[in-house]
């Protein structure tokens, strides 16, 4: 074990790799800050960039964006009472409160301190996970990986945050939208409506950028920009104090537990592992009642969750193959460009790969540690540029990052056309992740499953025999009974 | 038996949830019909068409269900009364179009010259910016974009009538 992290360590510590991890975790703070454009726009807007840099350096950089804007994300929650992004929606909860009884030095600090604790921890558990499951994924075959994308698909709809019955929907279109191209059998082409380009298939970045970039660009015009109230005191007192630590402490513990395992599952994430640990943090406490006034367990508890989550986010890919949430999908695509195919030989065939970006991981939380409280005041003026300016050149470069794919506008319009569908779906409540998700997870689910019913000659029934399969599976009709039998019960309010 | 369910129906609440049920049912309805046009093969053998026929169905069904009992499935029941029309639509709409025609006339105009006009647009246009601040903001972001993409990122973008970096 010495041996590999040592290996890791020769990796991640050239110079060119410091530069890229230090790059990555600087524009992933920014954009975690700016509120409107999330991991999974920038990383779609900078993966064309990465095809000039070798696969270790474009991954750890695209890596550090994604745990980066964890980091950044709180910041503008506290000060700001906005998110920068999805995973920070509980920090305004209690963040902002205590900014505004003069705390807010300790909750940016409790932030930081929790995040790099939960992050550091979930690369250990990555390190000493990720070989493991590697070992035990050689024997899915696939019945067990078409049950594992069901089961993400359910889980991420679950715990989706408008309804379980609209997250399935989208679930479902996805997996047509990924459909949509050549048949890899029989060459016929599917669903294309004739247009050449969609022969290619609906390609994964121009429907992220479109769903979170242009989408949530004119879903924010369209409201009025109002008066941003940012924190103005001068802050103080960035090291939270004993009681602080003590209150914490049990917050962050658990969000690091929390946030690795939702991470690690597919339709888990930074989102969804921060609620969740608001929610518990809320209901182990002795004092629910302060929550939503300034209770710092609210604060250290979901940024712990939403750190640790990134780190179990890396398993399913690395060792699967399968993204557990948007963010890794668009790392699959990065890793597929770059000729390595991700799944349980990618450690012993790409180690520099593997424990490179591991130990970057660690680089790189304790360089956002260092540099985050400092940079604090340089984000507060970054946060004072109004909207009216910052979303034309969001738009822009949208538009030039789809364009740079494959020199083609039509990619352009597909991409427009899914920002008026991302605009659509924001005001009529239809979560656009699990669409995205199973847009990437359909070509796997199609092979999987026309694989499965080839072995069992036509029968079903192969998903239940076999044991692995069989429990992903149930798991996946338990939930999905859950989410929806009560909901039909429910009387009608008057 | 419980009448309450058509009378939810007939009061016609949440009927923004309950259109875009239809028009997903229908579009499940489409994607059924031409998964068995392109093929959905045997239960042994499963053609082209049977993913997407299995999609159909299941966005098919819980479309359905989503326009019958549109208010079942929302946290908060003044959810149902929501309007997706507010007063600065036109605001989306001429962002979209302008979004379109730059799209339309990036290869004729080439990179620079239609990024300059669309920064106008959307500046002055939509944000009711003064014309020397959009003017000013326009020029900097196109410098700014050819030394970034182009100078720096080696992209290849539309040269169109500019020769700047002939």
């Amino acid at each position: 074990m010495q041996e590999i992290i040592s290996f890791g360590f020769s990796v991640a510590f050239q110079p060119i790799n410091i530069l890229f991890c230090f790059l990555g975790v600087l524009i992933g703070t920014l954009i975690g800050v700016l509120p409107g454009l999330g991991p999974a726009a920038t990383i779609s807007l900078l993966l064309p960039s990465t095809f000039h840099m070798s696969p270790v350096s474009a991954i750890i950089m695209l890596a550090g964006i994604y745990y980066g804007a964890q980091y950044g994300g709180s910041t503008t929650s506290i000060l700001v009472n906005v998110p920068g992004e999805a995973a920070s929606v509980v920090t305004c909860l209690d963040g902002y409160q205590m900014a505004r009884h003069g705390r807010a030095g300790p909750a940016l600090a409790i932030s930081a301190f929790g995040s790099f604790i939960g992050g550091t921890l979930s690369i250990i558990g990555l390190m000493l996970l990720a070989p493991l499951l590697a070992k035990i994924a050689l024997r899915f075959g696939p019945p067990e990986l078409f049950s594992l994308m069901i089961l993400g698909l359910v889980v991420l709809s679950y715990l989706a945050s408008g309804s379980v019955i609209k997250a399935m929907i989208m679930a479902a279109f996805g997996i047509f939208l990924g459909n949509i191209g050549v048949d890899i059998i029989t060459g016929k082409p599917k669903f294309n409506l004739g247009i050449i380009t969609l022969m290619d298939g609906i390609g994964l970045i121009p429907v992220v950028m479109g769903l979170f970039g242009i989408g949530e660009v004119l879903f924010n015009i369209e409201k009025s920009e109002g008066q941003r109230e940012i924190f103005q005191k001068r802050i103080s007192n960035f090291f939270p104090n004993f009681k602080d630590w003590m209150e914490s402490l049990g917050a962050i513990i658990r969000g690091t537990v929390i946030g690795f395992f939702l991470g690690i599952l597919p339709g888990g994430g930074a989102a969804v592992s921060s609620f969740a640990s608001y929610a518990i943090e809320k209901k182990v406490s002795k004092h629910p009642e302060r929550f939503g006034k300034g209770a710092i367990a609210g604060v250290a508890g979901p940024e712990t969750a939403n750190n640790s989550a990134t780190g179990g986010a890396f398993i399913p890919l690395l060792t699967l193959g399968i993204p557990s949430n948007v963010v890794m999908a668009l790392l699959l695509g990065a890793l597929l460009i770059n000729g390595i195919q991700p799944g349980p030989l990618l450690i012993k065939e790409h180690p520099d790969l593997f424990w490179g970006v591991v130990v970057s991981m660690y680089l790189g939380n304790l360089m956002l540690l260092i540099l985050n409280l400092p940079l604090i005041p340089i984000w507060v003026q970054i946060l004072k540029i109004p909207y009216r300016i910052l979303f034309p050149l969001i738009l822009l470069f949208c538009v030039i990052g789809v364009y740079s794919l494959n020199d083609n506008v039509v990619e352009i319009f597909i991409m427009l056309f899914f920002g008026a569908l991302g605009y659509l779906m924001r005001k009529l409540d239809f979560e656009p992740a699990p669409l995205v998700l199973a847009l990437v997870l359909s070509p796997m689910l199609e092979n999987s499953l026309r694989s499965s019913l080839l072995m069992s000659q036509g029968s079903f029934l192969i998903f239940f025999l076999r044991p692995i399969s069989s429990v992903l599976l149930l798991f996946a009709i338990l939930l999905l009974i859950l989410s929806v039998i009560p909901r039909f019960r429910k009387p009608i309010r008057e | 038996m419980n009448f309450s369910y058509f009378r939810e129906i007939l009061m016609g609440r949440g009927v923004s949830q309950r259109i875009s049920g239809l028009l997903l049912s229908i579009l499940s309805l489409w994607i059924c019909i031409e998964s068995f046009r392109i093929s959905i093969g045997s239960l042994g053998n499963p053609g082209p068409g049977f993913i997407g026929l299995l999609s159909g169905l299941v966005m098919g069904i819980f479309s359905v269900i989503l326009t019958i009992f549109p208010n079942r499935f929302i946290k908060d029941s003044s959810e149902g009364e929501k309007t997706i029309f507010t007063g600065k639509i036109w605001k989306v709409v001429y962002t979209l179009t302008a979004l379109c025609a730059y799209g339309f006339f990036m290869e004729i105009l080439g990179f620079l010259i239609s990024t300059f006009l669309l920064m106008i647009f959307l500046l002055m246009g939509i944000e009711r910016q003064k014309w020397w601040f959009a003017l000013i903001v326009s020029a900097l972001t196109v410098i700014g974009c050819y030394i970034l993409f182009i100078l720096c990122l080696h992209i290849s973008l539309p040269k169109g009538l500019s020769f700047v970096w002939d």
